[in-house]
């Protein structure tokens, strides 16, 4: 029995822009580039997902979801994809084009970790390469450094703080 | 023999060393701390200790008077420190024979003399092992950290005096790096050596790392166990191990190992211990240092020597002469050893906290597997990342490398992220494959960091996609047919749960 669904396209574009375009018949048969790909999820009893792509399976997991972008592991390796629609793709490429460019730098903590020593103050001027702080983390000392040149509007953190990975820690004013 | 034991660490070798312990016939007892109060190396003893309630300034196996009166308050005989925190502590060891406590590994006075690289530096003259150039003392301070390296010649490497494991170690390529390498070395040799002191020597590039292991008893009795090969490195932290090296022949391998075993002579050595040299291009070595600790890496020696590490030290500290000598010890074969670390490698190897929230692990003949978590272990950043170590013994390199690679294909993880990953990349890698690599193997050969197999970004995209449309407006689509709208992913749900 065919069902009368339209076909919808969706888009997976990854982190540097690489996007990946499947027509969505239902939801376990897809195809790109004219070939047909039918999956299946199997959740095996001790709670393992793997995803089987014309019977081929994987092991994966699906890390995350915000809004319409997913972090997945296929073999322990991360993929992050935002889903568009061809309308909304389009939307996205015409808001990126008209977005002004950023003049603050912003540093976040890569890890989470224990803040050492902060080397800068609100005021300062920096040099790319120049440290900004050191950060403790599993035992080793990581030091975090500006990437760009500019004067130091805030400092987020003092020594001893213990800090959360994405924390903001500094910013800087580009130059 | 020592009746009883108490393991002053925690993680995959508390159990380790719990697991040869018992089965010696020696009551095992592990201390439980707040940090990880059900963490699984606490199933595996005999009893559990309690470390008592401090002000937390110094971390529970940092802390000599409290771990030394936790093994006199419960009749404790002996004390095993593991690898890491007081392995290397002249103090702790010390405090140990002073309580009447035997402490599983040298005698503090050589402990002092080798684990302080620099009186080490000075037993390797002696017994004439070939050294790097480099200070023969402690640098007091910053400034005189850039006199002396200006001195040497760079590029330099600062280190921790009783440093080990990868930890308070910096390579200063110029004057500028100086400074802030010397102040970021003290801080983490003082963090994790409870030592700040730290020497500067002439930095060999891209050698290669080979470390002999040598057992010795209080009859003077030494004997080597061959070599390891430790050069998969990144910032000195090693990420794989195998033994027997593929740099070395015949020849190469008698010359160093006799100079490990002369070495630990000269230092009048008892119990376990790890000489570990440096291996240039033109096939020179160099003493490095001594480790007067069990490894991390241990388990590929015991793989092709077929003998326990954890046993010969116990027997050692109970004062019995080695049941081998060097004529009994063969090598067999080859054993590699991948860290298995919560680390998000795509992401420069930063630590991924988290709770393990599935494992499944590969078992075959000849794979061995130390692991110090289960299904629910939180990852926290208060200890080292590794949470197991993968270790496989093949009848020649080629097949315990293709042993390794099935291996960690069947090694899943799911809650945190991990390097398995970057074992594959390893794995893979054709110029490791051939043995012919050195210390900057992974600046230098390998390109990707994480083995991705083909059509695996097309793969997650069409996860990515599929899962979306789960999410999303699927049902709307497809309301008006019973059997056929239904979702398998919800189909799947419902009969799980019929």
């Amino acid at each position: 029995m065919e069902s009368n669904i339209q076909n919808r396209t969706l888009i997976a574009v990854g982190k540097d822009g690489e996007n990946y375009e499947f027509q969505v018949k239902n939801s376990y048969e897809f195809s790109t580039k004219g070939q047909k790909l039918k999956v299946e999820i199997i959740e095996e009893a001790d709670g393992f997902l793997f995803f089987a792509c014309e019977g081929v399976r994987y092991p994966v997991e699906i890390v995350s979801v915000r809004q319409n972008t997913y972090e997945v592991m296929v073999n322990g390796v991360s993929y992050t994809f935002t889903i568009e629609t061809p309308f909304s793709l389009k939307r996205r490429q015409i808001l990126a084009a008209n977005r002004p460019v950023s003049d603050t730098e912003e540093l976040h903590a890569p890890m989470p970790g224990k803040i050492v020593s902060v080397a800068v103050e609100v005021g300062q001027e920096v040099n790319p390469g120049d440290t900004l702080l050191v950060l403790e983390a599993m035992k080793m000392q990581n030091t975090l450094m500006a990437s760009s040149k500019g004067v130091v509007t805030s400092v987020k953190v003092k020594p001893g703080l213990s800090v959360g990975k994405d924390d903001l820690l500094v910013e800087i004013k580009k130059a | 023999m020592i009746k009883s034991i108490l393991i002053a660490n925690r993680g995959e070798i508390a159990i380790r060393i719990a697991r040869t312990a018992s089965r010696m016939g020696i009551k095992t007892f592990g201390i439980r701390t707040k940090k990880e109060p059900n963490a699984v190396y606490l199933q595996k003893v005999d009893q559990i200790v309690d470390f008592p309630e401090t002000d937390g300034s110094v971390p529970e196996f940092l802390d000599i008077p409290n771990l030394v009166k936790l093994a006199v308050d419960n009749h404790i005989e002996s004390m095993h420190p593991g690898y890491g925190y007081l392995s290397e502590n002249a103090d702790f060891a010390k405090a140990c024979r002073d309580a009447g406590v035997i402490f599983i590994g040298p005698s503090p006075e050589v402990i002092k003399s080798l684990g302080d690289k620099i009186i080490a530096k000075e037993i390797a003259h002696r017994s004439n092992v070939p050294m790097v150039g480099g200070t023969l003392g402690g640098i007091p301070n910053a400034e005189e950290a850039v006199k002396e390296a200006n001195r040497i010649g760079y590029p330099v490497i600062i280190k921790a005096a009783t440093g080990g494991g990868g930890r308070g170690m910096r390579v200063c390529y110029k004057e500028s790096e100086v400074k802030q390498n010397y102040e970021l070395c003290t801080a983490e040799a003082t963090t994790a050596f409870n030592d700040p002191t730290v020497f500067i020597e002439k930095f060999v590039v891209n050698p290669k790392h080979i470390e002999f292991q040598i057992v010795a008893d209080k009859y003077g009795n030494v004997v080597h166990l061959g070599e390891r090969e430790c050069s998969i490195q990144r910032k000195h932290q090693k990420l794989m191990e195998e033994a027997p090296s593929p740099a070395l022949d015949e020849e190469l391998r008698a010359k160093m190992a006799k100079a490990a075993v002369d070495l630990a002579k000269e230092a009048h050595y008892e119990s376990l211990g790890t000489v570990e040299f440096l291996l240039d291009d033109n096939r020179n070595f160099y003493f490095m240092e001594m480790n007067t600790r069990i490894q991390v890496e241990h388990p590929v020696t015991e793989m092709i020597t077929g003998l326990n590490l954890v046993e010969l030290q116990l027997l050692i500290a109970s004062g019995e002469p080695l049941p081998i000598t060097q004529d009994d010890v063969k090598l067999k074969g080859w054993a590699i050893e991948c860290r298995i670390n919560a680390e998000d490698v795509q992401a420069g190897f930063t630590p991924s906290i988290g709770i393990i929230k599935n494992l499944r692990l590969p078992s075959d003949n000849n794979i061995r597997i130390d692991s110090g978590v289960r299904i629910g272990t939180e990852i926290t950043p208060f200890f080292d990342s590794m949470i197991a170590k993968l270790i496989v013994h093949g009848k020649d390199r080629n097949d315990a490398i293709n042993l390794a690679l099935h291996s960690v294909e069947h090694f899943h993880v799911t809650g945190v992220k991990t390097t398995i990953p970057f074992d594959k990349a390893v794995l893979h890698n054709e110029v490791f494959r051939k043995g012919d690599f050195n210390t900057s193997f992974i600046e230098t050969e390998l390109k990707d960091l994480v083995y991705k197999e083909e059509h695996e970004e097309l793969i997650a995209a069409l996860l990515a996609v599929s899962q979306y449309n789960h999410d999303n407006d699927f049902a709307q689509d497809n309301t008006e047919n019973g059997e056929q709208a239904m979702d398998p992913w919800v189909l799947q749900k419902r009969i799980r749960h019929l």
